[in-house]
């Protein structure tokens, strides 16, 4: 009786992880052999793709404004998103990605913006623009 | 070479664990070192990361140099003490094989499986960008908080109070922003190798644990389960603290279960490591080590005038580890993100809080029957196997009282859905502790049920 039950349980555990090994190494497999293909760059800009995010302005945002650097991320109705995910994601995805560059929630001597109002910023020097989305640096 | 900074890392915390359990217990042999390994690896990271938390709130950086501070005092000390009070020393000894355990070829075959699955979780790690959408809390949160500990040499109010969730328990950032000072860089895509790391030593630990007692054939099959399951495959290599917190719980259960049959009085420090590495990494850590603490006093009753104090004395020092953290985060009023509704909504919530806790607990779609099949081997044991029946209440009441924790969390949360297949709902990811625990156990149980082989390991 007590062996019928050990043998039970085990059985189970093992019928259920073999059902499910072959798919399971299939999703790895899929998964290693999606991450062999993407160069460092689209590794940085993956979650980017997905969240509908402008590659160009996130590698812009890279190139322009230096280490050490405060800025702010301001979002509008310029932005054309994909998804209500974008605009939710940017500034997360933002501050980590541009780290050591400092997030300054309304302040900071950058302007990241996605489809903002312009006109509400104040004093800016624009060092890039495209389709709504701009960085900018404050000149006030 | 970042890699090689990662590798070092972790050879510090396989180090410093070794030499904790060396003044805890002493090694009879490199064989039994070995074999416990995991759990060296597993104490090891709790102990070196929890004092870094310390060092942080105390305006220290978590830098190479620090770190390599911190290893040194506690293997200094685990050596030191551990050859005064002349505890065994580790000779050239072969260690106790399983031969003659049932089924040892199919066992070892299973076993085989779960080194080619690990792998493969390895070659997928490698590579694993950091910024894909079903990690939105790592880059959100956790490596973020990770990159201004690295960045600003420690934690700056000013800036980390700007983090989401700031208040959280900081044990996971503390030991990503570690190991971007140990790579020479926050390099994120190779920090997936590190949550990789914690999950081969948390397998590695229970193996060691368990093994030869348990044969083979009970005790890889459960791996091999936990391995598989769909929600560990979604988040394990997500550089976030769910899992880490995990691996620290379950094998503190694993720990004080065996406390509770061996009455070793390292099995219960070696808890209590745990669970403070556990208290220190999430919030669920309170609630699952209360839960624990809890079930260990119900199941040591019948001899609570020694029991008991070794408890609380366990649960108390586990508790300390936290309050540096909690003192620095109260003093920057940073929240403690504890979601509260009015009583009538919690009324209204909790029948549905607790079925949809029970669904995820106990159903297929997430972790493959792995709780249901723990319950089975516990009333196994407690029908046929005198040697683990004090673990099979622990690890009941463990599982009742967390049912009834993630019930109440769940229907507190007015901004959860009680949906159970939502990603709005925090359940899937809170019921990995009991998921690992019964993987953990459940082998323990089964050998116990077999004919009451117990698990031991060298020093019995």
């Amino acid at each position: 009786m007590r062996v019928a039950a050990v043998v039970l349980v085990v059985l189970c555990a093992f019928g259920l992880a073999l059902a499910r090994y072959p798919s399971a190494v299939r999703g790895l497999n899929n998964r290693a052999a999606h991450n062999a293909q993407l160069s460092a760059t689209d590794r940085e800009l993956e979650l980017a793709d997905t969240l509908g995010i402008s590659r160009s302005f996130v590698v812009a945002a890279k190139r322009l404004v230096p280490a050490g650097a405060s800025f702010a991320v301001v979002t509008g109705p310029n932005a054309h998103a994909r998804s209500s995910l974008t605009l939710t994601g940017l500034p997360a995805y933002l501050q980590n990605l541009l780290m050591p560059r400092i997030a300054l929630e309304g302040g900071g001597t950058w302007l990241l913006c996605y489809g903002c109002e312009l006109d509400k910023a104040g004093p800016l020097d624009i060092v890039w623009r495209r389709d709504g989305l701009v960085i900018a640096r404050r000149s006030g | 070479m970042a890699a090689a900074g990662l590798v070092a890392l972790n050879l510090v915390f396989l180090v410093v664990g070794g030499s904790l359990l060396f003044v805890a217990r002493g090694f009879r042999s490199w064989g039994e070192a070995l074999q416990l390994g995991g759990l060296a690896y597993l104490l090891g990271v709790a102990a070196v990361a929890v004092p870094a938390t310390w060092l942080l709130v105390l305006g220290v950086s978590v830098s190479a140099p620090v770190i390599g501070g911190i290893a040194a005092v506690l293997v200094a000390f685990g050596i030191g003490l551990g050859l005064r009070t002349g505890r065994p020393r580790p000779m050239l000894r072969q260690l106790r094989s399983g031969r003659g355990e049932p089924f040892r070829l199919l066992g070892h075959g299973v076993g085989l499986l779960v080194l080619l699955y690990l792998a493969d979780f390895l070659r997928a790690a490698r590579l694993q960008s950091q910024f894909v959408f079903s990690e939105w809390d790592a880059w959100s949160s956790w490596t973020t908080k990770a990159k201004s500990i690295y960045y600003l040499g420690g934690l700056q109010p000013h800036h980390f109070s700007t983090l989401f969730m700031p208040g959280y328990p900081i044990l996971v950032p503390t030991l990503e922003a570690m190991g971007f000072h140990f790579m020479g860089a926050p390099d994120t895509t190779l920090l997936h190798v590190q949550f990789w790391l914690l999950l081969a030593g948390f397998v590695w630990a229970v193996a060691g644990l368990l093994r030869p007692g348990v044969p083979g054939i009970v005790l890889w099959p459960f791996v091999l389960l936990l391995l598989v399951s769909p929600q560990l495959n979604r988040l394990v290599l997500s550089p976030q603290a769910d899992f880490t917190m995990d691996y620290f719980f379950a094998a503190a259960g694993l720990c004080l279960a065996l406390w509770t049959m061996n009455r070793r009085p390292w099995e219960l420090a070696a808890a209590g490591v745990l669970l403070a590495g556990a208290m220190c990494t999430k919030r669920e850590g309170y609630l699952f080590t209360a839960a624990l603490l809890a079930a260990g006093l119900a199941v040591t009753w019948r001899g609570w005038r020694t029991a008991w104090p070794r408890l609380a004395a366990t649960g108390v020092a586990a508790a300390l580890a936290t309050v540096p953290w909690q003192l620095w985060r109260a003093a920057q009023h940073l929240p403690d993100q504890l979601q509260g509704t009015t009583s009538g909504q919690l009324g209204v919530r909790l029948g549905p809080a607790a079925s949809s806790v029970a669904q995820i607990l106990l159903g297929h779609h997430f972790w493959l029957f792995a709780v249901p099949l723990g319950i089975a081997a516990a009333a196994a044991a407690l029908a046929f196997g005198r040697a683990a029946r004090a673990p099979a209440v622990l690890y009941l009441v463990t599982v009742v009282l967390g049912w009834v924790g993630m019930t109440w969390a769940l229907a507190a949360g007015v901004d959860y859905t009680l949906v159970p297949y939502s990603d709005q709902n925090p359940i899937p990811r809170a019921s990995g502790a009991i998921v690992l625990l019964s993987v953990a156990l459940a082998p323990l149980f089964l050998a116990s049920a077999l004919g009451g082989r117990t698990p031991r390991t060298s020093d019995d």
